[in-house]
């Protein structure tokens, strides 16, 4: 299905890894939390794969405040998570969605890449040290043979200003620093930049 | 299948070639390796598994024909005696008749040094954590018995942050402390003690001394300047608060005399920087809504900054006052979540999800709305001040504002008024003192009317806040 719905507005934000582990819903959350708080919109995020991260969340989070929810949705800080999403329930789901959407798509594989590319904004997330780098450089440059050049935004943790310059000489594409933020749910306004330049 | 090779004298590209053909490799039956993740000069390090456990282990092998064999083999022993959650586990120690292996716990966490690349700096809070953290783990280290430690290489490289937990790595520099004189002398530049380049004897002031060198790195974002030179130090340490300046500064002093006595004494000091409050709060709530707190509230931080005194408006009730103004004033910027706009600074209603910094301000001003919105923003502020009216028609919101707070620790300020009038209802009400703000156009910029009265209530303000400021 078409994830871009031009009537109302819902802009989507597709999020993927080139490995577990790198930061996905990390960066997921802390963008539902920008976005509600700084830009005072609602948005939903969406796990869109298997790592049960969001039920997790979900049973720490519910413990933690007694409260008691049944179904596949919970909400923490005025931001609405889905967990255990499949391809067929996002139909549903954007029908009680406004403003935006954030899917986890967590690692990137076959099978997501295709419902990735059909959002508003595109995320993935790798890093660059040496032995995790040449994950990230062969999707860019798959992403740019696929003629995705400047609609994908890259973020890597631990890069230096050094290396964001030679990635955009060489692939013509902007890569952005993740802030240190080790609480998703607390985002200090020193790191509102980074996470600006990502909408 | 597991083979047993000399799997360390692969490189990683082979090593993960092989792995994935099925080989794997062992140590002993015990350890699976998965791949080299470091090399120093004492030796590889290799992120293994435990085949039984399934729990991750780092195995550091170095050849018993290395010079630095010795030290290895030292840094070993040493570790194995200490127990402390900041402090990696030695869980084995093996060796062959060419290598010796140490496996440890294995550390998921990144180091400082990588935390702070291209970052311009941590937050205080963030910093004063881990710096009392590793304060915990050398103070540990001094005091253990009966053979004290001196750490001796305190680095961003060497400190791993783990969520929220700190760890120390790399040992080889350490010694005994009664040990006293070293066997040669080393260092890294800009984070060692300089007795470390040019004297053989060492005592816990050269820790002490590269506790503040790295408290430094966190705050400024660079490596501490070499230069002797009072103006380069003096300009480095333009963004860092006094306080904190202060045990930098004698954590590295040049003379290990002038330098903290003891690690108990920085960690006493670094309590005293957390929970320090440098700055004023005033609370602003009105008796009703349209009576002009926000005005009030946005005209006094406008007065003080124009005045040298920095303040910031906190907004603190649902006016969205703040988006509606940066939907209409197209001069408001915004940066790290603050908004500008000639002298007024603000920071919006966020959520609990946002966290502005607000130390650097001398003055906060918070607006809480009425009375009946006031939460407990309100009743934590150094100075809390209720906004009343002056006309009949609004004595009676005035009267049910003052019975619900019921707080003799308020205080009253009439506002868009004379003199006069503020006279005739604070006797109505029977207040004693209070405050009067005669009207103002624009708060922004406010005019001499208001400057005065806002020069003559805050003149009392002012002087709690000096007070507050030498408080220990």
């Amino acid at each position: 299905m078409r994830i871009e719905n031009e009537d109302t507005a819902i802009k989507t934000i597709g999020i993927t890894g080139v490995q577990k582990g790198a930061g996905v819903t990390h960066l997921s959350i802390m963008l539902g939390n920008y976005i509600r708080a700084k830009l005072n919109k609602n948005v939903t995020i969406i796990e869109m794969n298997q790592s049960g991260a969001f039920k997790e969340l979900k049973e720490y989070y519910l413990a933690k405040h007694k409260h008691e929810q049944e179904y596949d949705t919970f909400s923490i800080s005025e931001v609405t998570y889905y967990y255990k999403v499949e391809k067929e329930m996002l139909g549903m789901i954007f029908n009680l969605c406004r403003d935006y959407v954030i899917i986890d798509f967590g690692e990137i594989n076959e099978e997501c890449t295709k419902e990735f590319l059909k959002c508003n904004i595109k995320i993935v997330v790798g890093n660059l040290n040496p032995w995790n780098r040449t994950k990230l450089i062969s999707y860019m440059e798959f992403f740019i043979s696929r003629d995705y050049l400047g609609k994908i935004k890259y973020v890597s943790r631990f890069i230096t200003k050094d290396e964001i310059r030679h990635i955009k000489n060489i692939y013509k594409t902007n890569i952005y620093a993740q802030p240190f933020e080790p609480d998703p749910f607390l985002i200090h306004g020193c790191n509102f930049e980074f996470l600006e330049n990502l909408l | 299948m597991i083979v047993k090779r000399s799997w360390f004298k692969l490189n990683n590209h082979d090593l993960f070639a092989l792995n994935e053909t099925k080989h794997r490799f062992s140590l002993y039956d015990r350890y699976r390796i998965e791949r080299q993740i470091g090399c120093g000069l004492s030796g590889k390090v290799y992120l293994a598994e435990h085949i039984k456990l399934g729990a991750k282990r780092v195995i550091k092998c170095v050849s018993k024909k290395e010079s630095m064999y010795q030290q290895f083999l030292a840094e070993a022993t040493l570790l194995k005696n200490l127990t402390h959650p900041g402090i990696p586990v030695i869980y084995d120690l093996e060796e062959d008749e060419e290598y010796l292996y140490i496996i440890e716990e294995y550390i998921e966490g990144e180091s400082l040094k990588a935390i702070m690349l291209d970052q311009k700096a941590i937050s205080r809070e963030s910093a004063i954590h881990i710096i009392i953290q590793i304060c915990d783990i050398i103070e540990y280290l001094h005091n253990i018995r009966p053979y004290p430690v001196l750490y001796l290489d305190l680095k961003p490289d060497h400190i791993i942050v783990c969520n929220d937990c700190v760890k120390i790595i790399d040992f080889g520099a350490a010694i005994y402390m009664e040990k006293e004189e070293v066997d040669y002398s080393f260092g890294t530049p800009s984070f060692a003690a300089p007795e470390q380049f040019y004297s053989l004897k060492l005592d816990p002031k050269a820790d002490i001394y590269a506790i503040g060198s790295i408290l430094y790195f966190m705050l400024i974002g660079k490596k501490p300047s070499q230069s002797n030179s009072k103006k380069s130090k003096k300009n480095e340490f333009l963004s860092i608060s006094q306080d904190l300046k202060k045990i930098i500064l004698k954590c590295m002093a040049k003379n290990p005399q002038n330098r903290y006595d003891n690690v108990a004494q920085i960690k006493k000091d670094l309590s005293i920087c957390k929970n320090k409050k440098n700055t004023l709060i005033i609370s602003i709530l009105g008796s009703q809504s349209r009576i002009g707190v926000s005005h009030i509230a946005i005209g006094m931080v406008s007065f003080l900054n124009k005045n040298g005194i920095k303040a910031i408006y906190e907004e603190k009730n649902k006016s969205e006052i703040v988006s509606n103004i940066k939907d209409i004033n197209a001069h408001l910027y915004h940066k790290d979540g603050i908004y500008y706009f000639k002298n007024f600074i603000a920071v919006p209603n966020y959520n609990e999800t946002i966290s502005i910094n607000k130390s650097d301000f001398e003055v906060i001003v918070r607006d809480c709305g009425t009375f009946h919105e006031r939460s407990s923003d309100y009743g934590t502020a150094d100075i809390r001040l209720v906004v009343l009216g002056t006309k009949e028609w609004e004595y009676s919101f005035s009267k049910e504002c003052m019975e619900a707070m019921n707080d003799n620790k308020s205080q009253y300020l009439f506002n868009m008024c004379g003199k006069g009038q503020a006279y005739k209802a604070a006797q109505y009400l029977g207040i004693k003192r209070g405050y009067h703000v005669p009207f103002f156009t624009d708060p922004f910029v406010n005019n001499g009317a208001s400057e005065k009265a806002f020069k003559h209530m805050l003149k009392g303000i002012i002087h709690v806040k000096r007070r507050m400021l030498f408080k220990r």
